[in-house]
């Protein structure tokens, strides 16, 4: 056992930080808010879908969580796989990362967390979690009132996350998405 | 929210000066109807309280019903005895505001049955068949044979205004009355329907409801008809008689079949062959003794078309009161004795009393008949006015009212068309029509049915759901009168609570309006008007009783239940859509129509101020896609709520039924027993159609 744990810390492993999906919000001002059932906040780089100046998705910008997460005020992002809740936290700028444009609005996608993997926009609402053709994707899909947030990998859904706006909008969900959310 | 409305403790039975205790105890069972005039007599509950509209309205009700069991009790049927404690039952529920609510959803039910009952009765009186036994009873209230959804694989059912909006096409379409292309002017089959050329009354009631995805041919359970016919004998090879049954249908009722009316094999007389025999075989039977009462509620249901087959289908309820008609309504009259009348449906209704003229869905104001006018967010609130209802409106702008005539929507012979040039008849709509006085010698009778699935279904005309702005029942008006309408008092002008200007008789969107103060200007500032209701009190009903039902059936059995939204003003998604449309999509802000009730201006002088202000709305209301200017919402037929810790456990139907909560799925199908139905692609949406 000893030697394991050399053998580890002579590789230059330590604490490897969770990894996990989350729904972003940008609120219109720079500000992005992250929804995630992770209750304590996602350590390391978040790599997150933001708009661009004509508010189409973007990926991806690179945040910090900040302090503690709140249950949040008003409808509540909740968790369609495990039922665990849902924690919203604040966050700030990475070094070195894009700035969203001042003008482009609010705003809703995802974004992962504790993961070394690069996060690829086939489309604004597909993305894969690496290069490969097997790579876990992303999907994001908009109903009658909120956004899905879908993790599918090797063929099962892995994370459902699903953030309601408290409005009534056009659904637009791909096929494939739609399937997802009506398998939870 | 029910105000004063508690304060009546007394119910029905007090009003009507029957102790709840002792006709619960037996001790005075007939009292009800034994006395009406000392009935009519009490329009105030005991302790000299006035007595509500509402409970004015039941009393009625309860009064009739009472008569017809009390009729069906004097012929002798031993099932007068439990409809008459299901009744008083009932009156014993309406004790509250929600009580009356609940009282009247009772009386629906002892209703249907009566029905059931009336037409049992009459069979075996006409017939002289044995009485059936207990469970030969309750199999005849067994569940409907005919639903919309047993239309499986057909158009889905939208239910009313589709019914009448799917028959109005004909109007231009059918130019002739008659039978000719019947054989499949009312069928299930889309492909035909292009081609009808010619239809008749009844025919266009069917092709209606076949159109809304009925079917017209699916057998009604609890009773059986019987006619003789000629048949081979393939022993013999000779022509022999036998005795055939067959159980009415939705059709059948509806276009009147007089061999419905044949309910025992030993009296069932030769199927007729030619149209001749047709016509006297219905003469016959339309005359045979115990069909038809000393008043229509007392009729045999078989008798009165679609309204009597809404029943015994149980796909709805008869309106017994011709003031309570409205739009989408399914019409029959009937000669007393005879097979002769005419099926319409009711196509629009002219009424005087109270309405909200300005919101979506406002009924259409012909004349303020010189009542007290509020300006309410959502519009005008008349006190009385003379307006018109048609398939456009929404029940929850009509208050208290009286119908004066109503128009009908029908196929007629071309000496009953209003076109005096149209020499084939056809399908028209007949403006202005009043009902016969059935009171009057000769005159034909009148039953109306009306679709569960209409909107208008468990409307009561005295317990409305629009009511005077700022009383605390007001559906349409939650809001404050007047002042709600403009932005918070520190940042409004006062002339923003005011419409921003003249609000049109047809209600909706008005002229497009000039700012009169900076501040009715757009911006983040309107962001926190109109704000949507967490109050399952706020919504509309019946499915707000039905929500609130299915609520607190999940809190009695340990669940918990965190409402989330209830009521989205309809002036909220007005304020957001045009947001995105002026600061996302480019629309002119000098082009934007007003919301009645809104008093924004969108125009700012300059197009870069404009989409700057209607930007700064997106963000206050942090909007990511175009929000819909409708929806269940908005209709107050909708509730967003987490629903947590019911799974695993044990929770009541709406019948009452013990069910074990084993998934979500299972609680999707309780709630829909409660009319409560679960739109799974939102986990939090739930509304009366499950959209």
């Amino acid at each position: 056992m000893r030697a394991l744990l050399l053998a580890v810390a002579a590789a230059g492993c330590s604490h490897v930080a969770p990894a996990g999906e989350a729904i972003v919000r940008w609120d219109g001002e720079g500000k992005a808010w992250l929804y995630t059932t992770a209750a304590s906040a996602p350590a390391g780089t978040v790599q997150a879908q933001y708009p661009g100046a004509d508010g189409k998705a973007r990926c991806c910008a690179a945040l910090k969580a900040v302090g503690n997460g709140t249950r949040g005020e008003g409808p509540r992002a909740s968790d369609q796989v495990r039922t665990e809740k849902v924690w919203m936290y604040a966050t700030e700028r990475a070094a070195g990362a894009v700035v969203v444009a001042p003008d482009a609005g609010p705003f809703v996608g995802a974004a992962v967390f504790g993961t070394n993997a690069v996060l690829h926009q086939r489309t604004p609402t597909d993305l894969s979690l690496g290069e490969y053709e097997s790579a876990p994707q992303l999907l994001t899909c908009v109903t009658q009132e909120g956004v899905h947030l879908l993790k599918e990998e090797g063929g099962a859904k892995r994370t459902h996350l699903y953030l309601p706006f408290g409005y009534e909008v056009k659904p637009a969900c791909s096929k494939r998405a739609m399937a997802l959310v009506k398998g939870s | 929210m029910l105000g004063p409305l508690k304060e009546n403790t007394m119910g029905l039975l007090g009003a009507l000066g029957l102790a709840p205790a002792a006709a619960m105890q037996g001790k005075a069972p007939t009292a009800p109807f034994a006395k009406p005039a000392a009935s009519s007599d009490a329009p105030a509950a005991a302790g000299g309280t006035p007595q509500l509209p509402e409970m004015q309205a039941l009393v009625t009700r309860f009064r009739n019903t009472m008569a017809r069991i009390k009729t069906l009790e004097a012929a002798g049927s031993p099932q007068a005895a439990a409809l008459k404690r299901s009744a008083i039952d009932a009156g014993n529920m309406s004790t509250s505001a929600t009580g009356i609510v609940r009282a009247n959803a009772a009386l629906d039910k002892v209703e249907a049955e009566l029905a059931t009952a009336q037409a049992s009765w009459a069979r075996q009186s006409a017939g002289g068949v044995p009485q059936q036994s207990a469970q030969q009873q309750s199999a005849a209230t067994s569940p409907p044979a005919t639903q919309p959804s047993a239309a499986a694989g057909k158009p889905e059912f939208k239910g009313y205004p589709s019914t009448l909006a799917r028959a109005e096409k004909l109007v231009t379409q059918v130019k002739k009355y008659g039978f000719k292309e019947g054989a499949h002017a009312t069928t299930m089959d889309e492909a035909d329907r292009g081609d009808v050329q010619e239809i008749w009354c009844s025919g266009l009631s069917n092709w209606s409801l076949a159109e809304a995805g009925y079917n017209l041919d699916q057998k009604i359970d609890g009773s059986s008809c019987f006619v003789k016919e000629q048949k081979l004998d393939k022993k013999t090879g000779k022509m022999v008689e036998v005795t055939v049954s067959h159980k009415p249908s939705l059709r059948s009722l509806i276009e009147g079949g007089a061999d419905n009316l044949y309910d025992s094999a030993d009296d069932a007389p030769p199927k007729p062959k030619t149209d001749e025999e047709w016509a006297e075989f219905s003469r016959k039977a339309y005359a045979r003794p115990g069909l038809f009462g000393k008043t229509p509620a007392e009729d045999d249901p078989r008798v009165k078309g679609a309204a009597g087959a809404f029943v015994l289908a149980k796909i709805g309820t008869e309106i017994l009161d011709l003031q309570d008609v409205k739009p989408g309504d399914f019409a029959q009259t009937r000669v007393v004795g005879a097979p002769d009348g005419h099926a319409f449906q009711i196509h629009a209704c002219t009424c005087e009393g109270e309405c909200l003229i300005g919101s979506s869905g406002s009924p259409e104001l012909l004349k303020d008949l010189g009542g007290e006018v509020i300006a309410t967010p959502e519009g005008q609130w008349y006190a009385k006015a003379s307006f018109k209802i048609d398939g456009n409106t929404s029940p929850l702008n009509v208050g208290m009212h009286t119908v004066v005539n109503s128009d009908w929507l029908e196929s007629n012979l071309a000496s009953r068309m209003e076109d005096k040039n149209d020499k084939d008849g056809g399908v028209q709509v007949r403006h202005g029509a009043a009902f016969e006085d059935p009171t009057k010698k000769g005159a034909k009778r009148t039953y109306v049915g009306r679709l569960s699935s209409s909107s208008w279904a468990g409307y009561v005309r005295g317990n409305a759901p629009l009511k005077r702005p700022g009383s605390e029942r007001a559906v349409a008006a939650p809001q404050a009168p007047a002042a709600a309408a403009a932005p918070s008092s520190s940042t409004a002008p006062a002339t923003a609570a005011a419409p921003a200007a003249p609000t049109p008789p047809d209600g909706g969107a008005v002229a497009v309006p000039v700012a009169t103060d900076p501040k009715q200007l757009s911006g983040a500032h309107w962001v926190a008007q109109f704000p949507t209701s967490r109050s399952s009190g706020d919504l509309a009903s019946p499915f707000k009783d039905n929500a609130e039902a299915f609520i607190a059936a999940i809190e009695a059995a340990g669940g918990e239940v965190d409402i989330a939204a209830t009521l989205r003003p309809p002036q909220r998604a007005y304020l957001m859509h045009w947001a995105w449309m002026i600061g996302k999509l480019g629309a002119e802000p000098t082009k934007v129509l007003a919301q009645a009730g809104v008093g924004i201006v969108w125009n700012h002088g300059d197009d870069a101020a404009s989409v700057t202000a209607a930007k700064a709305m997106i963000a206050g209301y942090q909007l990511v896609h175009k929000p819909s200017l409708g929806s269940r919402h908005i209709k107050g037929k909708a509730i967003d709520m987490d629903i947590t810790g019911i799974v695993g456990k044990t929770m009541k139907d709406q019948k009452g039924n013990d069910v074990e909560i084993s998934s979500v799925q299972v609680l999707y199908s309780v709630g829909a027993s409660y009319g409560v139905r679960k739109l799974v692609s939102d986990p939090p949406h739930w509304s009366d159609t499950g959209g």
